[in-house]
């Protein structure tokens, strides 16, 4: 692969003017009925959050989210889903490079495999990772009688199912940005010597850090909120499996007040995530 | 799971009414561990109200207990709500209006299961405390998940499990595809497993009766509904039980 | 022009084809000097980035070679491939493409830090930024840089790396017009102390005046014309190259806005408000005025001179005027015959200072042609 220049840098120019386009003053006149289903829709995302706080019991929070429950899920929740960023991370960047960089034949059939967690039920996702490595699966199978090591019904289940459903959150981030970034950078590196790992570390990551960021950031909150593939895939044990949204699950019918606590914290930390990234997610889409 | 929010207004019962005057379908929630049984019932019932001369639509939703209840006191519309325990009954009975009195439907007690030809060489409960093995249980709270763990206290046993499973189906299925070597189930289970499961009894001593319940509620169907009851109460509907494994209600 | 002349394993030669999939065909025959700038002149879309971009092998060619010294870099029917990263030929980018995240100084030493392949014989980084006046920004990163700035640092950065030739892609395009009389005025310093064959896009012909030993035109993927800018502006060979470099462009003196036209003890009147010194000066051929008689009025650019040659060229005439300046004169056809211009009629010859473009020079002679 040697890169080439292909497309011309209008970056900085088109940036600033869609910026300048942004802060034009809003039309006086806004319509009706554009606002009605506007306000409606904000409203149908708004209400269960407020549903959500009207039953939280505010005062017995801290007791119920120090409860061992608690405490057990949310650091299975922590590990795991730092586990399956961490993962995420050492794939999904390279193969985001590989989908933006290198010309091969059947590339979208690739892209849709790759993407396909995205809008997959998780559950279909959690039986196909069982059907492949679970213990009577393709590669489970082979791999528990040569080595003993059995991926569900642990920590481990639930790292691979988290990875396997948050990791495309980070490969469309990191290939949108490697696509605007172009490769003309890439090019000049290499008139300067620099050989093609040299330009990957020192080039191409360099540039487009700020999307691996908000590329890894979304990873994490989507792993940390995995419930359909782990409870398929690695089952659902206190101590070794249950996360967070496990354990909402199970203490909803049980427990409800914890159930709701921990719906808090989720809630807290998806909205502190997508705050944070505000506009670095959907600009690069 | 979805909970419908807007509710079919629940008129209430109207003994005098015919059940050529009620509307929609008859809903059946019925408890996981009863799915086969369940199933042929319906058809045994749809079959006897024909031959009266009557056609019914009756919708089946089947689920852990413990979900179904969930979805009942959040209003989900249901004519017919069969538990496989007593305590959850009593707590939908708490909030939900009946049609008459809950009545026991079946019984059947608990058992070991394990993957055909007994990979792991499971001899007893006591195996169940073997950390090197893959066990499931049910999760507490759930029916089959209190029967078992009620068993394990009895035995003293305590098991290292590897998944607690929302309803008893989930956890045969693991059981089927090879990915548990052991779990505790209703023994109503193995008759319906066409044997892709092997089973061990557990003693008498530590085992348990485990009773599944049926109530009518005072839904939009409450005649048809009580109809209902009463087939699968009869000699009939009793047959059909028998046939899945089960014990007649006592 | 001494460069034929020397052996050939000096210097580089392109004798390529190649075709972008879209029809365009580059098919380009070139030789520079190893001691030579050639400045590259075509319109838009004529090819000349893609050829540089073949010269630093970021494109391979299709047919033909690519010779650096008697390097071969690229022969498509031997299969020769040097990569870019292997070819150790300085680029200088239109639009500069500094690494954003690297400072000044790491821009400047990238080729050294990274470029393994490259020996590190080099003028050297803390030279170059000196010389380039980049010492004191050595920390800051380009985005917060000044255009000319940028140019400074892209300009280090390539020539870090000691390179066997050197590219440099519309150098002064991006600047505004301060900056880019800065950046000339050191690319005319610099240009001839880099060791290698140099090619300059431009186009703009005072660049190419002052900056080449020889002009190659490119229009739509092939070359049109090669030659030094005085061959080139006598005899143009396409409409382009005309427009393009059919203008009077003249060496000279400015000493407050009057400028003392070299080789001649002619004094023209400008509005130049630049520096005392050398200066390059603009005279568009459509903008000299010819008359029988002194004219009066206006213009005080006015001198008697004489008619040297005289040549039509579809609706105008284009005469060639004799001492003391040399200037190429475009008048209409009917103006041509009332006036009855034929070698050796006597004119009086006007322009208007303001019609007078004057560029900063350079103080070293340019090379004689």
């Amino acid at each position: 692969m040697s890169p080439s220049i292909s497309s011309p840098g209008v970056r900085g120019s088109g940036v600033k003017s869609h910026d300048r386009a942004g802060r034009r003053a809003t039309p006086t006149a806004i319509p009706k009925a554009v606002m009605v289903p506007a306000v409606l829709g904000l409203l149908f995302f708004a209400i269960p959050l407020i549903g959500l706080a009207a039953r939280t019991p505010w005062a017995d929070l801290p007791g119920l989210l120090t409860s061992p429950v608690v405490v057990d899920a949310l650091r299975l929740s922590m590990i795991s889903s730092l586990a399956a960023t961490a993962l995420a991370a050492i794939m999904g960047v390279p193969l985001a490079w590989f989908l933006a960089r290198v010309h091969v034949p059947g590339k979208s059939i690739i892209r849709a495999l790759v993407t396909l967690p995205l809008v997959l039920p998780p559950v279909v996702g959690g039986a196909a990772l069982l059907f492949a490595l679970g213990r009577r699966g393709v590669l489970g199978g082979p791999i528990e009688s040569a080595t003993g090591f059995l991926l569900p019904f642990s920590i481990w289940g639930v790292i691979v199912a988290n990875t396997f459903v948050a990791m495309p959150f980070l490969v469309i981030t990191v290939e949108g940005a490697l696509h605007s970034s172009g490769t003309r950078h890439e090019a000049a590196a290499a008139t300067l010597g620099a050989g093609p790992l040299t330009i990957f570390r020192r080039i191409t990551l360099p540039m487009i850090r700020p999307s691996i960021g908000a590329g890894l950031v979304l990873t994490w909150a989507r792993a940390l909120g995995e419930f359909g593939a782990t409870v398929t895939f690695a089952g659902n044990a206190p101590g070794s499996t249950r996360t967070l949204p496990l354990a909402v699950f199970v203490t909803l019918g049980q427990d409800r007040e914890t159930a709701i606590a921990i719906s808090m914290i989720l809630v807290v930390v998806s909205l502190v995530v997508l705050i944070a990234l505000r506009d670095r997610w959907w600009r690069n889409l | 799971m979805i909970v419908g929010l807007a509710m079919t207004s629940a008129c209430g019962s109207d003994p005098g009414g015919t059940t050529a005057d009620e509307t929609g379908p008859l809903r059946i929630l019925a408890a996981a561990s009863l799915t086969d049984a369940m199933t042929d019932l319906v058809e045994g019932f749809e079959q006897q109200m024909r031959s009266d001369g009557s056609d019914v639509n009756v919708e089946l939703n089947i689920a852990g207990s413990a979900t179904l209840r969930e979805q009942l006191l959040a209003g989900a519309p249901a004519d017919v709500f069969a538990s496989a325990n007593s305590n959850i009954m009593a707590e939908v009975a708490a909030t939900i209006a009946l049609e008459g009195e809950p009545v026991p439907l079946a019984s059947t007690s608990m058992i070991l299961a394990m993957p055909a030809g007994n990979p792991a060489g499971i001899t007893g409960l006591a195996d169940l405390a073997n950390d090197e093995l893959l066990i499931g249980l049910c999760s507490p709270g759930v029916p089959c998940g209190d029967f078992a763990t009620e068993v394990l206290t009895k035995s003293g046993v305590e098991p290292e499990v590897d998944t607690f499973e929302d309803d008893v189906r989930s956890l045969l299925t693991r059981i089927t595809a090879d990915e548990l070597d052991a779990a505790i189930v209703y023994s109503s289970d193995i008759a319906s497993s066409d044997g892709r499961v092997d089973s061990l009894a557990i003693p008498e001593a530590v085992n348990v009766k485990a009773e599944s319940q049926i109530a009518a509620l005072a839904g939009s169907n409450p005649n048809l509904a009580r109809a209902f009851v009463n087939y699968v109460t009869s000699a009939d509907g009793q047959a059909v039980l028998i046939n899945h494994g089960f014990d007649p209600a006592s | 022009m001494s460069s034929l002349s020397q052996p050939s394993a000096d210097g580089l030669k392109v004798a390529f084809r190649r075709s972008n999939g879209d029809g365009f065909v580059l098919d380009v025959s070139l030789e520079i000097a190893g001691d030579e700038t050639v400045a590259l002149l075509g319109p838009n879309g004529a090819g000349k980035s893609t050829l540089v971009e073949v010269i630093a092998g970021l494109q391979a060619v299709d047919a033909g070679a690519v010779v650096l010294n008697g390097t071969t870099l690229d022969d498509a029917i031997n299969r020769i491939f040097v990569p870019a990263d292997s070819r150790r030929i300085g680029v200088v980018f239109q639009d500069y493409l500094l690494f954003d995240h690297l400072s000044v100084h790491d821009n400047v030493a990238f080729s050294q830090q990274f470029g393994q392949k490259h020996s590190s014989d080099g003028p050297g980084v803390t030279t170059l930024m000196e010389q380039l006046d980049l010492t004191p920004l050595a920390e800051r990163k380009p985005p917060s840089l000044s255009g000319g700035q940028r140019q400074r640092v892209a300009l280090a950065r390539a020539l870090a790396m000691n390179p066997s030739a050197l590219m440099l892609d519309e150098p002064m395009a991006a600047l505004d017009i301060n900056a880019r009389s800065a950046v000339r005025c050191l690319l005319g310093q610099l240009l001839p102390t880099v060791v290698g064959p140099r090619l300059l896009i431009t186009h703009d012909p005072v660049d190419a005046f002052l900056l080449a030993d020889r002009i190659c035109v490119l229009e739509g993927g092939r070359v049109t014309q090669v030659g030094t800018t005085e061959e080139i502006r006598r005899r143009p060979a396409t409409e382009y190259i005309a427009a393009a470099m059919g203008t009077n462009l003249l060496h000279g003196h400015n000493t407050k806005g009057m400028i003392n036209m070299a080789g001649s003890d002619l004094q023209l009147h400008t509005v130049y408000g630049g520096s005392d010194g050398p200066v390059v000066v603009t005279i568009a051929p459509n903008t000299v005025a010819l008359h029988q008689r002194q004219p009066d009025g206006s213009p005080r650019n006015t001198w008697s001179t004489s008619v040297a040659t005289v040549e039509r060229r579809g609706d105008i005439t284009r005469v060639v005027l004799a001492a003391p300046l040399p200037l190429e004169v475009d008048i209409t056809v009917s103006a041509a015959d009332a006036l009855d211009v034929q070698p050796g009629s006597k004119v009086w010859a006007a322009v208007k200072a303001t019609e007078i473009a004057v560029t900063e020079g350079r103080s070293m002679p340019h090379r004689e042609t």
